[in-house]
């Protein structure tokens, strides 16, 4: 199959292509916790761009490029998988305790926030993300699943309700858990690094 | 003729993170605003949530393909 496409430079292409598999994986990984799902979508990606090489502008890095397709793949899937796994109902009594240790008895911080150092320069941003995904991790499946819904994959929130079948006030009660879970770990591994 | 109410850190933070998600009512962000003057924990808290939610959006699938740092067992699993 010759095509004036598989010139030298789209061979280039499809090599730097290849070599996202890893990074794609991860990040599928990261949203989906399920390595099958994660292969399937990070495969439909890369034939995505292997067979529009010529669709990538060269606007934004081919990493970012290539993200933004997964993004898309894995937003799909969610809603797909939203509408044959509903999330279960809230009844989560020792979140609820341990939201609550979190303050006084007039309802002030028990530990204040502390200042995070700013991530600057590449390497902080680096240990920033590689530590904050630590952290994701750590997220139980439901309150991960919103709200990477919601944060990575900017997606409206009252869709997210709806496709996952809950009250706009359910799915308010999951983010809060999930936003304060993660503050919490990451106060713990970033906020006090030395 | 709206009167701003005092509220606590807890329902601050859960404002916080409402307004995160979708458009405060304007009472609740008169509470919320009124609680910022006297709390820099809470203002520090959103500006947390801020840096979470820049990190997460702009996040690149190559970024996050280095070993995660080993973490301590801080919690038991739930």
């Amino acid at each position: 199959m010759d095509s004036p496409r598989y010139d030298r430079a789209a061979m280039a292409t499809e090599t730097d292509i290849h070599a996202l598999r890893t990074p794609l994986l991860r990040y599928a990984q990261m949203q989906l916790r399920d390595s099958h799902l994660a292969e399937d979508v990070v495969s439909e990606t890369l034939l995505a761009l292997l067979e529009k090489p010529d669709a990538f502008a060269g606007t934004s890095s081919l990493r970012t490029y290539a993200t933004g397709i997964l993004k898309h793949k894995i937003i799909d899937l969610l809603r797909r998988k939203g509408r044959e796994q509903p999330i279960a109902p809230l009844e989560d009594q020792s979140v609820d305790d341990a939201l609550d240790a979190l303050w006084d008895d007039e309802g002030h911080w028990r530990d204040r926030p502390h200042k995070w150092p700013t991530p600057d320069g590449a390497l902080q941003q680096r240990q920033f993300l590689s530590q904050l995904q630590a952290c994701v991790d750590k997220l139980p499946d439901r309150l991960a699943r919103v709200f990477l819904m919601r944060e990575t994959l900017d997606l409206d929130t009252d869709d997210i309700c709806r496709d996952l079948g809950i009250t706009a006030n359910h799915c308010g009660v999951l983010m809060y858990r999930a936003r304060m879970q993660l503050r919490e770990c990451l106060e713990r591994h970033w906020g006090r690094a030395p | 003729m709206r009167t701003a109410r005092q509220i606590g850190c807890d329902e601050a933070t859960r404002l916080i993170s409402a307004g995160l998600d979708r458009e405060l009512s304007g009472p609740a962000r008169a509470n919320l605003r009124l609680h910022y003057l006297a709390c820099s924990a809470c203002r520090r808290f959103e500006q947390q949530m801020l840096l979470l939610r820049r990190a997460l959006r702009g996040m690149d699938a190559g970024e996050i393909d280095a070993p995660a740092p080993p973490t301590p067992p801080d919690e038991p699993p739930r």
